[in-house]
């Protein structure tokens, strides 16, 4: 299942603390359609680099899909970094 | 007590088998009991699904913690895709590789080996317990 949403925290000493949750959901909505109008520019490129393009982009959105359940989480004394995909 | 156990009692008892052939006797009902038991222990063993690594860092007074959880099925996504690097870029991370030592041809490295691996790293724990730093890495 494709992650729908995605929690950014970076915490400083010195500085206002960042809190982000973003909706991924939104972000793939925008990267199709990115997607499409960008598709004669991709498939030039990947004849180019003599790759299959649907297979290029296939394999690519598996990457994104496989994203789901990440966490990294980073406390050091002067900060703090958390990236969750859900 | 089950029926054969009484029956070997009852051999003894009426002394027509001896101490050791009763033991023996009730030791082999034993193993035919444990028999099933042990099959279900061997259960297909589910697959890990994420690689885990902690590190619990202390130098010089200053904590540092760091907990990554990586899906398995993001490093299977990553072979695949890795299938598409061009044979000359290939070529060129395998020289690279190569000048680190590290012998490999990633053309070879198939999602079949892949499926391997992930198998057999349910057992796979990683433990370094140094007096500054603890680090773990193991598949859950």
């Amino acid at each position: 299942m494709i992650p729908l949403m995605a929690q950014v925290v970076v915490e400083h000493e010195h500085g206002r603390p960042i809190r982000l949750w973003l909706p991924l959901f939104l972000v793939w909505l925008l990267l199709v359609v990115l997607g499409v109008l960008l598709s004669p520019l991709i498939i030039i490129a990947c004849l180019i680099a003599r790759m299959n393009p649907f297979t290029t982009v296939w394999r690519l959105c598996r990457v994104f899909a496989a994203l789901a359940g990440t966490h990294i989480e980073v406390q050091a004394p002067d900060a703090v970094v958390l990236v969750r995909v859900i | 007590m089950s029926e054969d156990r009484k029956r070997i009692l009852e051999l003894l008892a009426e002394g027509k088998i001896n101490a050791d052939e009763a033991e023996r006797l009730i030791a082999a009902l034993a193993g035919e009991g444990a028999g099933p038991r042990a099959e279900r222990s061997e259960a297909p063993r589910r697959a890990p699904k994420y690689l885990r690594v902690i590190v619990d860092a202390n130098d010089l007074g200053h904590a540092t913690k760091v907990n990554i959880r990586v899906p398995m099925q993001l490093l299977r996504a990553g072979v695949r895709l890795g299938g598409l690097i061009p044979r000359q870029a290939r070529e060129q991370v395998n020289e690279a590789l190569q000048d680190q030592g590290i012998d490999i041809d990633i053309g070879k490295i198939k999602p079949e080996n892949l499926e391997a691996l992930i198998e057999q790293l349910q057992d796979f724990s990683v433990d370094v317990d140094d007096e500054s730093a603890k680090v773990r890495v193991f598949c859950e």
